[in-house]
């Protein structure tokens, strides 16, 4: 009786923890991209806009550890039998790279740019060896601050460019 | 929608860009797949059900990127790329991700 | 090119999200089949255990057998045990072994060794009762009993361990193997009860005695908890069951005979050691 409680008590904690936290960590999550959407990001490696001058160039990491609760444990292996999508370990997965895209952005918010971003995954096993303790997600780009080619600056260039031009003609 | 793993789509100039978009699913198994695996395990050879199951997650993954991407009014994604990794005993996290872009 | 500043509004990267309905579908579904499982397969087990010649049992356990010390209570125990088994089919001889421990518990174990604990024989004021337990033991080694729970619960590690390819995730499936094993063991409980009530009439030509043990544990045992995961049933539901078996077969009830001298001074001796640790528990 009592392993079959001890299971049921971790089951109910893992469930209740896990969805309020879930809960808040996407509220988090929904703020900090409504205050960071402004930073032009790409997964390209050309500079997504030309600049004018660049005074500092960085590559920057953001990463997060999000743990598995037991709840969704239980799940997985339930859903493992029978196959099909995990929605239990899916809302981890997308929490954990979006935390870690925004720790990479809260880098840099000066940054005019960030390019090449790239994003790895890896699973931590627990010491105990049955199954996945956490989840590892680091998100990785280069930030490039300088000034911006804005269309005025841009004609200007040609135009010197055009004038130089002329006089070495 | 265009999907290029280089900077551009060619033939096409760049007009806005809307920042990373990304795909991803969590597909586990069933049992069956399970012991034709092990089987395989001893004797070798390619192990076709898991190659479906990871192919089907790959096309949902894609179809979830493109779903974000449309979402934000683009019309093209460049630089895809791919990723996949086992988070669990028996399920298998396939990531697709790319900078969602409008060309014209 | 211009970098416009999009968020999405819906997350596309989770599916619907319905964690309790899936938990608690899968979970019941499997749960009801590891039962019929578990079922289906304690028949093959029975049925490999039929086909098991006793012989056979006795060489390959018979190794495993205790041999306690041989003493007085020791050769009263044998000797009480060996008459009974005449009443029984057992065709290799039980040895009995007494352990001088305050538990109040005897088993058997595979090859035909009976442990008797001391704590047991204090509770047993008559040799009808002591007689009755011994018997109980009997009927399960007549029956396999122990055998059947050592071949079910191999078969329920084995497959859990395959299914799910993690040996810790058994736990998962606690709720059907701790039900499916206790409800088996009941069982097999209750029909060792039966056959112990068989073997002392057939012995001392009635069954008097037969209810005092559990009337006994009954007084001291204040357990409110349902016994639906216990390996063995409710105190009240084994003398229910008891007393039908009595009506059904009408069986007699006679006077008891009193315990053995050599078994006696154990009871008066625990007494006192009870009277001497707390003088004032009358």
């Amino acid at each position: 009786m009592l392993p079959l409680l001890t299971f049921l008590t971790l089951l109910l904690l893992g469930y209740l923890s896990g969805q309020w936290l879930e809960r808040r960590h996407y509220r988090s999550i929904i703020e900090r991209e409504q205050q960071l959407q402004n930073l032009p990001h790409s997964n390209s490696r050309d500079l997504l806009l030309p600049m004018q001058d660049i005074t500092r160039v960085e590559l920057l990491a953001g990463s997060v550890v999000i743990s598995i609760d037991y709840f969704k444990r239980v799940v997985a292996i339930l859903r493992s039998l029978v196959g099909g999508p995990v929605a239990s370990y899916e809302t981890l997965i997308d929490r954990a790279r979006r935390e870690a895209i925004l720790r990479l952005k809260q880098q840099c918010p000066d940054a005019c740019q960030l390019i090449n971003i790239r994003i790895e995954t890896s699973a931590i096993h627990n010491a105990a060896g049955n199954g996945i303790g956490s989840v590892e997600l680091l998100a990785y780009g280069t930030a490039i601050y300088g000034r911006v080619q804005t269309a005025t600056t841009a004609a200007t260039a040609s135009v010197l460019a055009a004038s130089q031009q002329s006089i070495t003609h | 929608m265009y999907m290029t793993n280089i900077e551009t789509v060619p033939g096409k100039t760049i007009l806005d860009c809307y920042g990373v978009v990304s795909g991803s699913t969590v597909r586990a198994k069933h049992v069956g797949r399970d012991i034709m695996a092990g089987i395989k395990n001893v004797f070798g050879g390619e192990l076709r059900g898991y190659t479906e199951l990871l192919n089907e997650s790959r096309d949902e993954a894609i179809k979830r990127m493109q779903a974000q991407a449309a979402e934000l009014g683009a019309n093209a994604i460049i630089n895809v790329r791919f990723s996949t990794s086992s988070i669990a005993a028996g399920a298998a996290e396939i990531y697709v991700y790319g900078t969602a872009v409008r060309v014209g | 090119m211009a970098y416009q500043p999009r968020l999405p509004k819906t997350n596309v990267n989770v599916s619907r999200q319905r964690p309790l309905a899936d938990l608690l579908l899968i979970g019941s579904a499997l749960t009801l089949l590891l039962l019929l499982l578990y079922w289906l397969l304690g028949l093959a087990v029975d049925k490999a255990i039929s086909q098991l010649d006793p012989k056979l049992e006795y060489q390959w356990f018979g190794q495993w057998q205790q041999h306690s010390a041989s003493s007085p209570v020791q050769q009263q125990l044998q000797q009480l045990s060996d008459q009974l088994q005449q009443c029984t089919a057992l065709a290799y001889p039980v040895r009995v072994s007494y352990l001088d421990q305050p538990l109040v518990n005897a088993g058997v174990l595979p090859g035909g060794s009976m442990l008797v604990y001391r704590g047991l024989l204090t509770q047993l004021p008559t040799e009808n009762a002591l007689a009755f337990v011994l018997a109980h033991e009997l009927a399960h080694l007549e029956q396999r009993d122990h055998l059947r729970g050592l071949g079910r619960g191999l078969v329920l590690a084995v497959l859990s361990a395959t299914l799910t390819g993690n040996a810790n995730a058994g736990q998962i499936f606690l709720p059907a193997t701790e039900l499916g094993m206790a409800r088996h063991s009941q069982q097999r409980e209750l029909a060792a009860d039966a056959r112990a009530l068989a073997i002392l009439h057939c012995h001392y030509g009635h069954i008097g005695g037969a209810e005092r043990f559990f009337q006994t544990l009954a007084a001291s045992d204040n357990s409110q908890l349902p016994d639906w995961f216990a390996s063995h049933p409710a105190l009240q539901k084994r003398l229910t069951a008891l007393q039908t078996e009595q009506q059904r077969h009408g069986y007699p009830v006679q006077a008891e005979q009193p315990l053995p001298e050599v078994l006696q001074q154990l009871t008066t001796a625990e007494s006192i050691r009870i009277e001497y640790a707390s003088p004032d528990a009358r």
